[in-house]
């Protein structure tokens, strides 16, 4: 059966607004009669720290965050945390199973980070997946997990993903400037080099360097050469791999509002 | 050793029901896809399930997912040991990972697979 490929740039939102709208994506595609892919590429407005699904909030200094006006949100997805400052969110939603996409949540990594991978290669960046990994720090860009994106050993995209009974959600932050190192200010001491959930032994040994890793072994579009890179190019580019790799023709909406229901 | 002793469901739990008591878990095949579990939510003590509602979710470094009810009925008492070592179902997700214990107050045999029925399910040799 043809796999139907929707997309949209779709703008700034809240960090509730963006969160409520990727778990509407992911209760549409599981609902649709038909196998249906969701993509949107969006920002957040004002910049907003998500921390992942199970992340405990006392690792968050909410009076700093307050201070600086930034909000703080929790994501339906795993991970680590990421200050949504100066960069681009994807989000894509799809039903497990899709022998283009997979089931497993590290065939669906795989596939959907060799669309990322092949969208910003286009740009003319050597964006490459990583292998294997196994990062578990307080904040997502501090370690480089399975089937992310790196240019140069530097991680330029963190993603989380969520299963549903028979779809699934991943969604990840493009860096677009340096701004999301000032995660480092709204960490309380402890939350940062100290693993917030239980993790087996390598994990927890990587933590220790996790403020060294967060400033200096991640990279950004601008420093990349793309500063003026649009959210409009990067999702048409964007659905433009995931159409070759779902053999559908890719097709443009102004929003995903007609999609995902009232 | 996938057991004997037990019901599956097609979305991957396990059930071992007696005296109207059902002990809950995911299965080895789960808990293998998964990989590294670092966090599990439960639902409370006393919580009314149905058969198929999500009741807590499992965390691995870099998913969420939903985990289901096999069965409908009340939760009498959830693993304490899976706060501290969620790994635990990760090691034995048959034995020391099991996720929770309920009453069993409606089956829907339909719903509920023998260890052979799972392993046509998963296209797995018997």
């Amino acid at each position: 059966m043809p796999v139907e490929l929707v997309y949209a740039f779709e703008g700034a939102r809240t960090g509730a607004a963006n969160m409520e709208r990727d778990r509407a994506m992911l209760r549409a595609v599981e609902r649709s009669p038909h196998p249906v892919v969701l993509l949107r590429v969006y920002g957040w407005d004002p910049p907003t720290l998500s921390l992942g699904f199970h992340q405990a909030l006392d690792g968050v200094d909410l009076e700093a965050a307050r201070a600086r006006g930034i909000d703080v949100v929790r994501r339906p997805t795993g991970g680590g945390a990421v200050l949504h400052w100066n960069e681009w969110t994807y989000a894509i939603a799809g039903p497990l199973g899709l022998p283009q996409i997979g089931r497993r949540i590290p065939e669906i990594y795989a596939a959907l980070g060799e669309c990322l991978a092949a969208a910003l290669r286009g740009l003319g960046i050597d964006a490459r997946m990583a292998g294997e990994g196994r990062p578990g720090g307080f904040a997502c860009f501090s370690g480089v997990g399975g089937h992310e994106i790196a240019v140069g050993g530097r991680k330029l995209v963190g993603s989380a993903l969520r299963r549903g009974r028979r779809g699934f959600l991943q969604h990840g932050s493009i860096l677009a400037g340096p701004e999301h190192v000032r995660l480092l200010e709204l960490a309380r001491a402890g939350a940062l080099d100290a693993p917030t959930v239980p993790l087996p032994a390598p994990g927890a040994a990587a933590c220790a360097r996790e403020r060294d890793l967060l400033a200096r072994h991640t990279t950004d579009l601008r420093a990349l050469g793309l500063a003026d890179l649009t959210g409009g190019e990067l999702v048409t580019r964007l659905a433009a791999e995931l159409g070759a790799r779902l053999g559908s023709a890719a097709r443009a909406a102004n929003s995903l509002d007609a999609r995902l229901g009232p | 050793m996938r057991r004997a002793d037990v019901r599956y469901t097609k979305e991957h739990e396990w059930i071992r029901i007696e005296n109207g008591e059902g002990v809950v878990g995911i299965t080895d095949f789960a808990a293998g896809e998964l990989g590294d579990i670092v966090y599990i939510e439960l639902p409370e003590v006393g919580r009314r399930l149905r058969a198929g509602e999500a009741f807590g979710t499992i965390e691995t470094v870099k998913a969420v997912e939903e985990v289901y009810a096999p069965v409908t009925g009340e939760v009498i008492d959830v693993n304490p040991a899976l706060a501290d070592t969620p790994q635990r179902v990760n090691e034995d997700p048959f034995g020391d990972g099991w996720l929770l214990r309920m009453t069993v107050e409606q089956v829907d045999e339909a719903e509920l697979l023998s260890a052979q029925e799972y392993a046509d399910v998963l296209g797995e040799d018997a």
